[in-house]
């Protein structure tokens, strides 16, 4: 079987190559159905999100009403500034952002090239290393907190944000390595050695073939670990020591004291809290696209 | 192409330099005393003063605030107690100090107690909760109770007076509201959520009962007791009668009972000083419009409450125990205490302040029950009851029960629970 | 530079192929050791072994300890032998956990991956905005915080004033209004936390089934349009196997997160009503985690660990197997 694949060849790539294709009235009535099912998917996978975004704009005393209120009666943006104005808060920003976005790259980068080994090389360990990353995976984090604490403070990376880190990364690797082994598995050996046979080098054949391929493996993978630092409560409390050091997940957390909760507060940092991840998801999924676009056009 | 492989790589690149920003150690010229308080309790007015105090007396020494989230709390104290670096002094809520007192974890102050109280008037829900084995570890901070909010302008329609006085004027008053606002739909007289345990126990002391007794160096579960079951039962005999059905399987958090108050769902709510505020920021209409009562005993005159609060301990660990001793002394003190009750509406340490409220409307009533308190057993294990729901499913199965014979089954059943639990080692 | 590679020959195309040695040396180019895996997966084995090589060995010792609040602060160590071992084992609530975390789990996951399934091959159909809008909204669903969540759920299914008790009130279905989801049977309450717990699986699962879809080379399904073959049979052949290897993949790792949930179903029952609700993360908890006993919490994450590896046996063979095939 020759397959000379220079081209990632992609579904939408293929739709965009042909703009003037005709539709006859079976295609009309079908765009229609998928598109109809899209969206009633959309609003009752998206229901609790809404039920979120809507509290957040509640006052209090309309929160909890016998007939629900499906639109605020009186909107109020004082719950967003309730979040806002919590103490420290742009510092839990900046934290956030900067371990958030280490764990990513890092995991990503040892990630990938502990998988190409693994789904390239036949070596002696190989099996051991895949199933010990599996068993990891089962042991439940709670039960590591007192280990890990004891470990990071030995290494002098208590209250320090690479400490933390660290402690991210690790737990994204056994799952990242798996699935990035999973996706580099699934694109041919021969794909990247007829690009070598082609005048590639092995690091040219990696990034022109290989790469484009595995790339929207690599952002499930990467959006995956994003989310995971972006959500750890109890490890970014427990291992960080002073006020201006925690993460905002500490921040959300902060709405729920031993009084009762502020609800609309609690929504309204939430609905702050989740929107960074669907910016960071749009931004790279236009370049992802456009890229693998790009590629396709290449030929 | 190539600015789109780098900005990723840069964005990396920026992350890992962030990272190790902080881990260049800061020069320091003094010794720092590290404190850490709980939020939404002592606010900077109070502690900022108590801190200059001591900077003043102790010149070099930088105090150093560290405000504290509840969630999690007890894995970050555990945790913080057996580093190398733990705060020098930190507030433990007074359910979880008998786990870490009896462990290890906190400074023997018994020693400064002539000092810290001279008078012997610690409020007992916050000192004995301290005391493992007649030594106390850790200094009565601050205390919080509950008593009976009420409606007054729905009281002055349904015909009631006065307060009710007793377990019996208030079963009359509430079937009175109820007749009244029947028409409203889950209406409640007295709004008591059956996993509500803090509104409960003060039923079970009234008559005589407990959760548990400390006999011979070992604790055995008390629920089965005539005086406790004569307790449990009138809790549930209030609950069903005043309460919606909706309410016997839930707690005050959902729905939100001061949203149940202030919507006019219910005509009384057991609740904290601090409710009184949400209740009117969610209704104005009732702001300068409620009412407090202690909640009643059978015999008449005020129960016994519940007292919720924290104490002050200093870390064995902590290489400044001392200078955590002297800050203590001050935040424990009776100025202090005084200036913090009038900060954040807070329960002095000490029954000799009682007095201070007499002339707040609101924090009177709130006070006067402080001096009849009673806490939950000093046992280390008595984190694992709090934390394993034991307590709100002990009520929310009473107040669901069919029968007087239920309850006793789960009296028994619960007992048991707290036999073995209450006398593990930790 | 163009490595050979010792292990079996894979065919390639007569035009170029990387030189290959004569049969007499081959025997020794075999035997050379290639370096370049142990390179690559260096860095993951010197994080996870710096970072979290301590802690695991840690907690097997703990296993074999009664540790609790005292020796932490002591600094003190009791061994046990099999103590914690035997005192899970031997434990009915703890065999009936699993029991119920094995059903719990089956249901879980089958619906997430059914789902996600659905979802991929949706994607794949839909044109580009569509399929940015729904993807945006998977990710929403995927990207809330499980306290606001929690939180939401219990909203909408409170017995009282809950969304669902007021749609069902005026469909008209009364006899399910004022229904206590949570406290009233497991059953109920298992139904609701499934739910939850699929919904934010589901985002996951269905992106990476697209990635694995979209992996497929056109070409294939041109080869085989050209072949004759009709849309099923395509499926069959073409779409299933080479999706298989990351379906399987998704189906072992959502096995291992499912089992543990714990925040959630603590949060929305406390393992209520009377244990009904109890899974091995609860049980863990409540035995070991609440009262800090980190000896028992540790044998107990041993034998979870045990548990997920007879689970997960016979996919690791097959998976290690057929790698090696290549």
């Amino acid at each position: 079987m020759t397959t000379a694949v220079a081209v990632p060849p992609i579904r939408g790539a293929r739709k965009a190559r042909s703009p003037g294709r005709r539709r006859g009235s079976k295609h009309v009535v079908a765009s229609f159905a998928k598109n109809a099912v899209a969206l009633v998917a959309l609003v009752v996978m998206l229901f609790p999100v809404y039920w979120m975004v809507l509290t957040a704009f509640k006052p209090r005393s309309e929160i909890i009403t016998s007939t629900p209120d499906f639109s605020p009666l009186h909107s109020t943006l004082a719950g967003f500034s309730d979040a806002i104005h919590k103490p420290y808060f742009w510092d839990y920003v900046g934290n956030t952002a900067v371990v958030s976005v280490a764990t990513v790259a890092i995991s990503l980068a040892i990630g990938l090239l502990a998988a190409l080994a693994l789904s390239r090389f036949a070596f002696r360990g190989r099996k051991f290393f895949l199933v010990v990353l599996l068993a990891i995976q089962a042991v439940p984090q709670t039960a590591l907190l007192i280990p890990l604490f004891f470990t990071l403070q030995r290494l002098h990376q208590l209250n320090e944000l690479s400490g933390l880190t660290a402690t991210y990364v690790i737990f994204d690797l056994p799952f990242a390595i798996w699935m990035l082994r999973g996706f580099v598995h699934a694109v041919p050996k021969e794909v990247e050695e007829a690009a070598m046979v082609d005048g590639c080098t092995r690091l040219g054949a990696f990034r022109r073939v290989l790469l484009p391929l595995i790339v929207p493996g690599m952002v499930a993978t990467a959006i995956f670990a994003f989310i995971q630092a972006w959500n750890q409560y109890v490890y970014a409390y427990v291992f960080m020591q002073q006020n201006d050091r925690y993460t905002l997940t500490v921040w959300l957390y902060s709405f729920s004291t031993n009084r009762g909760t502020d609800y609309s507060g609690l929504m309204a940092a939430s609905v702050l809290y989740t929107l960074p991840v669907v910016v960071l998801f749009l931004l790279v999924q236009r370049k992802v696209v456009s890229g693998l676009a790009s590629g396709a056009v290449k030929g | 192409m190539k600015l789109r492989r780098i900005a990723p790589l840069c964005a990396a690149a920026a992350g890992v330099a962030g990272l190790f920003a902080g881990t260049i150690p800061a020069a320091s010229a003094s010794t720092s005393l590290t404190v850490w308080l709980m939020t939404g309790e002592i606010t900077p007015s109070v502690y900022n003063a108590v801190n200059s105090v001591f900077e003043h007396e102790h010149p070099g020494v930088s105090v150093n605030v560290e405000i504290q989230q509840w969630s999690g709390i007890g894995t970050k104290i555990t945790t913080a107690l057996a580093s190398s670096s733990p705060p020098d002094v930190l507030e433990i809520g007074n359910t979880d100090v008998p786990e870490f007192a009896a462990t290890g974890g906190l400074v023997n102050l018994t020693p400064l107690t002539s000092k810290l109280d001279p008078k012997h008037n610690w409020l007992s829900g916050l000192a004995v909760p301290a005391t493992i084995d007649h030594k106390i570890y850790a200094a009565p901070l601050l205390a919080g109770d509950r008593v009976v909010l009420y409606n007054e302008q729905m009281f002055k329609t349904a015909g009631i007076k006065t307060a009710p006085a007793s377990i019996a004027q208030l079963e009359t008053d509430g079937k009175m509201l109820e007749q009244k606002f029947s028409g409203r739909k889950g209406f409640s007289a007295l709004y008591l959520p059956g996993q509500y345990w803090y509104a409960a126990l003060p039923m079970l002391w009234d008559h005589g009962g407990n959760i548990a007794k400390h006999v011979g160096g070992k604790w055995v579960g008390d629920l089965s007791s005539t005086a406790s079951l004569a307790g449990l039962d009138e809790f549930k005999q209030v609950q069903n009668s005043l309460s919606s059905v909706a309410s016997r399987t839930v707690n005050t958090n959902l729905p939100d009972q001061d949203a149940v108050f202030a919507s006019g769902k219910a005509a009384m709510i057991v609740g904290g000083s601090w409710e009184v505020a949400a209740i009117e920021a969610d209704n104005k209409g009732l702001t300068g419009h409620i009412g407090e009562f202690a909640f009643p005993s059978y015999k008449g005159g005020p129960a016994p409450v519940f007292l919720g609060g924290s104490d002050i301990a200093v870390a064995k660990n902590s290489p400044n125990a001392t200078l955590a001793e002297d800050w203590i002394k001050l935040m424990t003190s009776n100025t202090f205490q005084a200036r913090m009750y009038k900060a954040d509406n807070l329960i002095p340490n000490n029954t000799s302040l009682i007095g201070i409220g007499r002339n707040s409307p609101v924090m009177k009533t709130f006070l006067q029950a402080a001096d009849h308190s009673e806490g939950t057993p000093a046992s280390p294990g008595w984190a694992i009851i709090e934390g394993d729901n034991t307590m709100t499913n002990l009520f929310q199965d009473i107040a669901t029960a069919g029968s007087d014979n239920a309850v006793k089954a789960i009296a028994n059943r619960v007992d048991n629970h707290l036999d073995q639990v209450l006398n593990e080692q930790l | 530079m163009i490595v050979t590679q010792p292990g079996p020959l894979t065919a390639v195309p007569a035009g170029g192929s990387p030189p290959k040695r004569k049969t007499g040396r081959l025997a020794a180019a075999r035997r050379r050791v290639d370096w370049m895996p142990y390179w690559l997966i260096l860095p993951a084995t010197v994080s996870l072994v710096v970072v979290l090589g301590y802690p695991i060995v840690r907690l097997v010792e703990l296993s074999f300890q009664s540790y609790g609040l005292t020796q932490l602060f002591d600094h003190t160590t009791v061994w046990d032998g099999v103590t914690n071992y035997r005192v899970i084992l031997s434990s009915g609530s703890f065999w009936s956990s699993v029991l119920r975390t094995f059903v719990f789990t089956a249901s879980c996951v089958g619906l997430t991956m059914v789902l996600g399934m659905a979802f991929a091959h949706l994607f794949i159909r839909l044109g580009k905005r569509m399929r940015t809008l729904l993807s945006s909204g998977m990710i929403l669903v995927w990207a809330m915080p499980p306290i606001t969540a929690v939180l939401v759920w219990q909203w909408l299914f409170a017995n009282q004033f809950g969304v669902v008790d007021w749609m069902l009130t005026k469909v008209g279905l009364t006899s399910f209004a004022n229904t206590d989801w949570f406290a009233q049977s497991p059953f109920s309450a298992f139904a609701i936390i499934t739910l939850m717990i699929v919904w934010q699986a589901v985002p996951f699962v269905a992106l990476s089934l697209y990635a694995g879809l979209v992996q497929i080379p056109g070409e294939l399904y041109e080869a085989a349009r050209v072949d004759g073959a009709g849309g099923w049979r395509t499926y069959r052949t073409i779409t299933l196997p080479l999706l298989k290897p990351i379906v399987l993949l998704l189906l072992i790792l959502s096995v291992i997160w499912d089992f543990n949930v714990f925040t959630q179903i603590w949060a929305l029952t406390g393992g209520g009503p009377n244990g009904g609700t109890q899974t091995v993360g609860v049980w863990s908890y409540v035995e070991a985690f609440v009262g800090q006993s980190y000896g028992l919490g540790a044998a107990a994450s041993v034998v979870t660990v045990f548990i997920v590896a007879a689970i997960s046996f016979y996919y690791v063979k097959h998976l290690v197997s057929t790698s090696e095939v290549r």
